[in-house]
């Protein structure tokens, strides 16, 4: 309760804050990334704890240069400052407070990301196939039970570097454009066909390289409909600006309607 | 001590013909100085000309469906400012002030290998010539880390291969600088200056100079795989041919990563230099400051995969990554925390060293926090390869190295030619430099956040209003640049004598006359005290302070 309030407060302010280092009439009209999923909710929270931590540090060094401007400026030629050398006990407390600090954004980035290393075993997934320039999306869905199913090496399966998915096709391929559940977790394997390129989904907060001759994967749970621009973001050859797809995500009822219209468009 | 006393007997003061100006002097020389001072003149070259790329840059980006340069130019022009920024303008800008500096700092007559040091600068030289005729031949496109598979397949035949010669031929350059540096200060600092009575800019040269030689094969291994591979069909990078992409990112970081602290490096020296001069007081916790700059280099070779957390390598394996590129802040949080406290109970003098340096930790703080968010792995699968990266990159290069290196040039500039550059002119640099940075590096955090994707020739509609900002801040960064070649100018025209010590500095440098004669120093300096002997003794000002409060 504490903590989203905090938030709360802290992404109201923040713009001013920010404003205060510079001043620029350029805020973008909607400043803030709108977490979609339930990872991309968990990783907004980190990131704006980390620029709490940023802004209390960043303004104890110019406060501290503000002071040391005012009060140990000197008046006249010639003057000597004090021949300190050190202090130990000083140097010792801002070694280990920042220390602590960071030891406690790392054990929550772990617990974060332990997350995404652990992916359910039965998802939706959709396969994409990147490419000099654009993406492609087929659709399949996993699961430990499927007998004789097609069986799926991902290369660097999170957790289990040499592990087998079993995947059955759902018969579904699209080009651009795709679709998936609100609230199903859903699992992208992704690859590319000539260089690399990355499959990045902005809301999402999470991107993955597409590796030629890799099948690396991802997982979220989408929580929100609506539909969300996948951009390249690794430079790969003159089209890159203009690698785009869009997702869709939609309520399950129409997700299964639209499956159903593409499987028929595909057996035609 | 006589043996080194030997390595270091003059050998050029024939060479040097007083009065007149011959090019044969400069051209064949091998006085650690001029060599320092042809560094920096082909390096405030090629800063104006990655400065220009830029200028056209931001010019296609000020708004969001210009076609101003085709999308094939405009990743030329990404690679090529990247390339030059760092392999030609602060990498030789920084050899060149510690070319002039270094040897006169530890009282010596030159550097160890001075013919190698010669070699070295034309090798720089060729390189940097090679680099630019692909402005002719077709430029690279694959971006300066040119990945594979991309840069096995770039169109631009000629161009890329000019490219990987001209890094190559840089490299090698580099690793021979690293060596002369680190033998030069094991091997003939002046009698009594043990390794902790080193300034820590001499400090900071040693750590780099094994930075160089360490981290510069890597990439010429990756990039001589990467020329084999297009002309030769060995497919290190080749996934169809059971080839590895990521083992290229693997090279190209295990170099990448030491080589952004070969970049900054030298810029905590310049700042741990600067400060105590103009705060009148020794540098605080000086031996904290050596060790931590050995620490951030042994460190800076066991997290280059922080690079790659989303490239598809073992995820467990970035887990580590993280952590080491975590510990890299608590060293560098204590070289902040330090130079503030140096200010602590000083006398500061706001002469334009001191103000840049002001600068430098203002804006290198803003670089530090945005590097840790980029070390938390959940948040870096958000914002790598993004504008965010490009802003935290940009305030580390441009907010660290390069406002250290106004820093370091105003410095030392009285001590290279004899006059000081001017103060007001130097104001005006600092202050638009300032403005220019932060409104142009500022908004890319925000623009990476929200999902546009680095090196793009356009963008989203949405993105218009910061990217105008953006570009309306580079130009006038870039316009502040000619302010400080104005000051050159007027500074070198006006001949104004400053003395040989303008800023009352007590290292070894200042100690001998101005210009520099061609065997530095008349007699070898004795080393008795620390570097930084500034300020009153705390006894001494104490009872001061009682007497006037008494």
């Amino acid at each position: 309760m504490m903590v989203t309030t905090l938030l709360r407060i802290l992404r109201r302010t923040f713009p001013w804050l920010l404003a205060a280092l510079v001043v620029t009439p350029a805020w973008p009209s909607d400043f803030l990334v709108h977490p979609v999923s339930a990872y991309s909710g968990s990783i907004d929270a980190i990131l704006w704890v980390t620029i709490a931590i940023s802004i209390v540090f960043f303004a104890l060094v110019v406060g501290i240069m503000a002071f040391v401007f005012f009060r140990f400026r000197a008046k006249k030629a010639g003057e000597e400052g004090v021949r300190i050398h050190g202090n130990v006990p000083l140097e010792i407390v801002w070694t280990v407070v920042p220390a602590i600090i960071l030891v406690a954004l790392s054990i929550w980035a772990v617990d974060v990301f332990n997350v995404e290393l652990n992916p359910p075993e039965s998802t939706l997934i959709v396969k994409v196939t990147a490419y000099q320039f654009g993406f492609d999306f087929s659709y399949y869905e996993s699961s430990p039970n499927f007998q004789g199913a097609q069986t799926v090496t991902v290369h660097n399966i999170c957790g289990n570097p040499a592990a087998f998915v079993k995947i059955r096709s759902l018969g579904v391929k699209t080009h651009g454009h795709f679709e998936i559940p609100q609230g199903v977790p859903v699992r992208f394997l992704v690859t590319s066909k000539d260089v690399i390129h990355s499959f990045w989904v902005p809301a999402f907060m999470i991107k993955r390289d597409t590796v030629p001759g890799l099948s690396s994967d991802m997982w979220l749970t989408p929580t929100t409909v609506g539909t969300y621009p996948v951009k390249c973001a690794v430079l790969c050859g003159p089209g890159h600006d203009g690698m785009r797809a869009t997702l869709k995500v939609v309520p399950k009822a129409e997700f299964s309607s639209w499956l159903a219209a593409h499987k028929t468009l595909a057996s035609r | 001590m006589s043996e080194t006393a030997a390595l270091a007997q003059p050998h050029h003061d024939q060479e040097e013909h007083r009065g007149g100006f011959r090019w044969t002097n400069w051209l064949f020389t091998t006085d650690h100085k001029k060599i320092g001072v042809i560094y920096m003149l082909v390096a405030f070259f090629f800063f104006f000309v990655g400065g220009a790329l830029a200028g056209v840059m931001r010019a296609q980006l000020a708004a969001p469906d210009l076609h101003l340069v085709g999308n094939t130019t405009f990743n030329g022009l990404v690679s090529m400012h990247g390339t030059i920024m760092i392999f030609l303008w602060v990498m030789p800008m920084m050899s060149g002030l510690i070319n002039f500096v270094m040897p006169l700092q530890i009282g010596t007559r030159d550097m160890a290998f001075p013919r190698l040091n010669a070699l070295s600068l034309w090798i720089f030289v060729g390189g940097g010539i090679v680099l630019f005729s692909t402005f002719f031949l077709g430029m690279p496109t694959a971006g300066w880390t040119s990945y594979a598979p991309l840069s096995v397949n770039d169109p631009h035949e000629v161009g890329m291969d000019v490219w990987i010669l001209g890094i190559e031929m840089l490299g090698i350059s580099s690793i021979t600088t690293g060596l002369n540096f680190v033998v030069t200060i094991m091997r003939l600092r002046a009698p009594g200056m043990s390794l902790f009575k080193m300034p820590l800019f001499v400090w900071s040269t040693l750590v780099t100079g094994w930075l160089l030689i360490l981290a510069m094969p890597a990439i010429a291994v990756a990039l001589f795989a990467v020329f084999t591979e297009r002309h030769f069909g060995v497919d290190f990078f080749n996934a169809a041919r059971g080839g590895d992409p990521i083992l290229y990112q693997h090279l190209f970081w295990f170099f990448g990563h030491p080589e952004v602290y070969i970049l900054i490096m030298p810029a905590f020296g310049i700042i741990s230099e600067v400060i105590p001069v103009f705060s009148r007081k020794p540098i605080f916790g000086y031996k904290a400051m050596a060790w931590s700059m050995i620490a951030i280099a042994f460190l800076s070779f066991l997290v280059w995969a922080h690079h790659m957390f989303t490239s598809g390598m073992d995820p467990r394996l970035t887990l580590p990554f993280m952590i080491m590129t975590m510990v890299v802040a608590i060293p560098t949080g204590v070289k902040m925390f330090n130079w503030l406290a140096t200010m602590w109970k000083g006398k500061l003098y706001f002469e334009l060293p001191m103000v840049f340096a002001f600068g430098f930790l203002v804006t290198f703080a803003l670089g530090g926090f945005t590097g840790v968010m980029l070390a938390i792995i959940p948040l870096d699968l958000q914002l790598t390869e993004t504008y965010f990266v490009v802003g935290h990159m940009h305030y580390v290069m441009f907010g660290g190295s390069v406002l250290a290196i106004f820093a370091g040039l105003y410095f030392w500039f009285p001590k290279i030619t004899g006059y000081k550059l001017d103060h007001k002119l130097g104001l005006w640099h600092f202050w638009i430099t300032l403005i220019g940075m932060n409104l142009a590096f500022f908004p890319m955090h925000w623009l990476g956040l929200l999902g546009m994707p680095r090196r793009v020739a356009n963008y989203d509609p949405s993105f218009a209003a910061s990217n105008l900002w953006v570009s309306v801040g580079g130009f006038i960064m870039g316009l502040a640049q000619l302010i400080l070649v104005a000051n050159f100018i007027i500074t070198m025209l006006k001949k104004q004598r400053c003395g040989t010590n303008p800023w009352n500095s007590v290292s070894l440098e200042w100690s001998t006359a101005t210009p520099v004669p061609p065997h530095n120093f008349d007699v070898l300096p004795q080393v008795t005290e620390g570097p930084y002997h500034y300020g009153i003794p705390e006894e001494e000002s104490s009872t001061k302070e009682q007497a006037r409060h008494g």
